[in-house]
């Protein structure tokens, strides 16, 4: 089973829940948790877990032959990111980090002069979780993609991480992919081919205005999807309760925003609540 | 020495520019004894795509200058100065002809892409704050 | 010298999402614009909020357009279907090998590659692979921008990606672009952007060529490591920035660790923000917290003055 928890909007508590989650689920299953928010993944800061590298992830960046260069100028024609620069008369060549790695200049090329380098874009780590608070055992893995700073073409980082996920999926009783805000292209990467997509939201009217956002891009990406309230507490529940109707998706846990919540977040601590146990609870019951 | 200076402005009188990519101007000048020769006023329209640092260090490229004067200039667009061997001055706050002067006299510093955020007093000594 | 001032543009950016970030650009936004002309800009083209926060509802905006600056790729069948007596593909399955973002497959039954429109980025490395012209690229909508009057005396231009394009960093520039000839019309003094969560594409779209960043983040680990991701990102285009520390009551050993960790890397404290239940109420009741909240006043005009202020010292 692979379920993907998402949210429109940043800091709802996809984290929060995510890691909640994979907690609960691990005192029986063997669980493997993918953070996918490859631009500022958390999910080891809050599990702590120890931090190993797995290998970088790498794009394609040009290289040239100047001696087989003839000079035209077509690789910064085709070029949509502007990063082939080409002077008059003069040897083109390429700014590595506004490269996307689509490699349209090398098709282009009518003399061979370029050919498929690498360029390290970012890196795909694993860890354990090493919760000095936690009293029972717990077989979950963390795996997360961290993406070099300044680098723009984040959704090769998020698809390199998921791949490795898919190639150790089979090792696990369960999958958890733990998105990036927003609804752009990281976040289609992220929830590609899950079978349940969580949406994590809050009960105010940008809670609300969110949640309708990334409703509609599961439903465009026909992924079955359910609603967790966070925050159940603050602001108005009908709100939530309105979108769900609208949208024909059920809300499926409440979780309220608790003084203790407040101060394991503050610590960067993993929240524990009935409310999570419960979902973690009907969600294995599914699989 | 041909120079291209970032202008807030189509004129000598225009106030230089603290960015690179973004000026609405760049004024390419020959510099001959003091002297400005064949003043050229190009337009840097606003363009919505990335990589206008770029864009622009290609056209100063494309105009054969040797320096170019900016407040500050993008890692990108730096990059490409650097392969085109292009050097960069620092601006200081005032129109676009003092600069001119001030670099013909010697008296502009190379910029430093790396000191972060243009902190500090000007000429060096560091710790402008505090 | 001539007279035209050089408007200033400032980007609030955090790293991660919900510290804070709508919650500081529009109580700011709101203060600045008591004794100068802004536009405000949301450049969170994913989820966008700020209107929102400042009390503007979608349809009260004057005016949307569509945008058409996004890329796709078409397929052609009629064209692909002679492939099989083309010399130079023969089945070879081009396009799919050209497609760095596994955006085209194969289908084996109708002998067809199959575009996934999600993952296309409409970068054209298939139509160029393509031996037979059967792939090429159609500029698509890929979402709108809109114009609004706030009732706190000042424009904001927000935007809004079309649900399934990839591309936000486009939109930005696209937003951007807007907001800058509204700045011209109304000779405007600040800009003022408030950038998405994360620190991928379109954050960078709302960094880039600015004059100043504020920092926004809140005393938790976890903001406190996204917020190291985003200086790093503000260093690498050398941007000069300050910091505020939202909800700082609710780790107060960790606000002494943030003070400190700024300190040490000459980033100047503008400001800190206590963590109030009133913050939550204000964007519950669609209400700026200093319009909420007069109160809170003094906490913005305390950034507002030390912003400003950091700016005026910085070398141009």
């Amino acid at each position: 089973m692979k379920i993907a928890i998402t949210g429109g909007k940043g800091g709802t508590g996809k984290s929060t829940i995510a890691t909640a989650l994979a907690l609960e689920l691990s005192t029986d299953n063997k669980v493997l948790l993918v953070d996918a928010d490859v631009e500022c993944p958390d999910d080891h800061i809050i599990l702590s877990t120890t931090r190993e590298k797995v290998g970088d992830v790498h794009a394609i960046l040009p290289s040239f032959d100047q001696e087989k260069c003839l000079k035209c100028g077509r690789c910064a024609e085709v070029c949509k990111e502007n990063a082939v620069v080409f002077i008059k008369d003069k040897y083109p060549f390429i700014v590595s980090k506004q490269c996307n790695g689509c490699g349209a200049c090398i098709l282009t090329c009518p003399s061979g002069a370029l050919t498929e380098g690498q360029q390290v874009i970012g890196a795909i780590y694993h860890g354990k979780c090493q919760q000095p608070y936690l009293k029972q055992e717990h077989d979950l893995l963390l795996l997360w993609g961290e993406m070099e700073v300044g680098c723009e073409n984040t959704s090769l980082v998020v698809n390199a991480t998921r791949e490795y996920a898919e190639n150790k999926a089979s090792d696990y009783d369960c999958m958890l992919i733990d998105t990036a805000a927003g609804t752009h292209c990281n976040v289609i990467s992220a929830m590609v081919d899950v079978d349940l997509a969580l949406a994590v939201a809050e009960p105010t009217p940008l809670g609300r205005h969110d949640l309708e956002l990334i409703l509609q891009l599961l439903k465009i990406m026909e992924v079955s999807t359910k609603i967790i309230v966070n925050r159940s507490d603050i602001g108005d529940l009908k709100l939530i309760e309105q979108v769900s109707q609208e949208n024909d998706v059920p809300i499926i846990q409440k979780v309220p925003y608790e003084r203790d919540i407040l101060k394991k977040h503050s610590r960067g601590q993993p929240v524990i609540h009935k409310n999570i146990e419960e979902l973690a609870y009907a969600l294995s019951e599914k699989s | 020495m041909k120079v291209a200076i970032a202008a807030n402005g189509g004129s000598l009188d225009s106030q230089a520019s603290p960015v690179f990519g973004r000026c609405s101007h760049l004024i390419v000048v020959d510099l001959v004894d003091g002297n400005f020769k064949d003043v050229k006023i190009i337009p840097n329209p606003t363009t919505t795509e990335g990589g206008v640092g770029i864009k622009t260090a290609r056209m100063v490229g494309n105009e054969g200058v040797e320096a170019i004067i900016s407040g500050s200039v993008g890692p990108n667009a730096f990059e490409v100065l650097t392969q085109l061997g292009i050097k960069t001055y620092q601006m200081v706050p005032g129109t676009v002809e003092e600069n001119l002067t001030l670099l013909s006299q010697g008296k502009l510093q190379t910029l430093d892409p790396s000191a972060r955020g243009r902190r500090g007093g000007m000429g060096g000594g560091g710790g402008g704050r505090r | 010298m001539n007279g035209a001032k050089k408007m200033k543009t400032i980007t609030v950016l955090s790293g991660k999402g919900g510290v804070g970030k709508s919650t500081v650009t529009a109580s700011l936004s709101v203060m600045l614009a008591n004794d100068n002309k802004i536009v405000a800009v949301d450049c969170d083209a994913d989820a966008p909020n700020l209107a929102l926060v400042l009390g503007l509802e979608e349809e009260n905006f004057d005016s949307w357009e569509t945008l058409t600056t996004g890329e796709k790729i078409q397929l052609s069948e009629e064209k692909c279907k002679s492939l099989k007596f083309c010399p130079k593909c023969q089945g070879l399955q081009k396009c799919v090998d050209a497609c760095k973002y596994s955006a085209i497959t194969w289908n084996q039954e109708k002998d067809l590659p199959e575009i996934n429109e999600l993952l296309c980025v409409g970068c054209g490395a298939c139509e160029l692979a393509c031996p037979v012209d059967a792939l090429t690229l159609k500029k698509v909508e890929n979402g709108r921008i809109g114009v609004g009057q706030t009732q706190y005396g000042f424009p904001i231009v927000s935007g809004q990606l079309k649900i399934g394009e990839s591309g936000s960093g486009k939109v930005v520039n696209e937003l951007r672009k807007k907001a800058s000839e509204i700045a011209e019309d109304i000779q405007a003094d600040y800009m003022i952007l408030d950038a998405a969560a994360g620190i991928g594409c379109p954050v960078i779209a709302s960094v880039r060529g600015n004059d100043y960043v504020i920092l926004v983040t809140e005393p938790t680990p976890v903001a406190f490591w996204d917020l190291s991701r985003a200086i790093e990102l503000v260093d690498h285009f050398n941007i000069p920035c300050g910091a505020v520390i939202n909800r700082c009551g609710i780790n107060r050993d960790f606000t002494y660790q943030l003070q400190d960790y700024f300190k040490d890397n000459d980033i100047p404290l503008l400001g800190t923000i206590p963590y109030d239940i009133r913050f939550v109420e204000a964007l519950v009741n669609l209400k700026p917290a200093v319009v909420y909240e007069p109160n809170f006043k003094r906490v913005f005009e305390e950034i507002m003055d030390n912003c400003l202020l950091d700016m005026e010292n910085i070398r141009y």
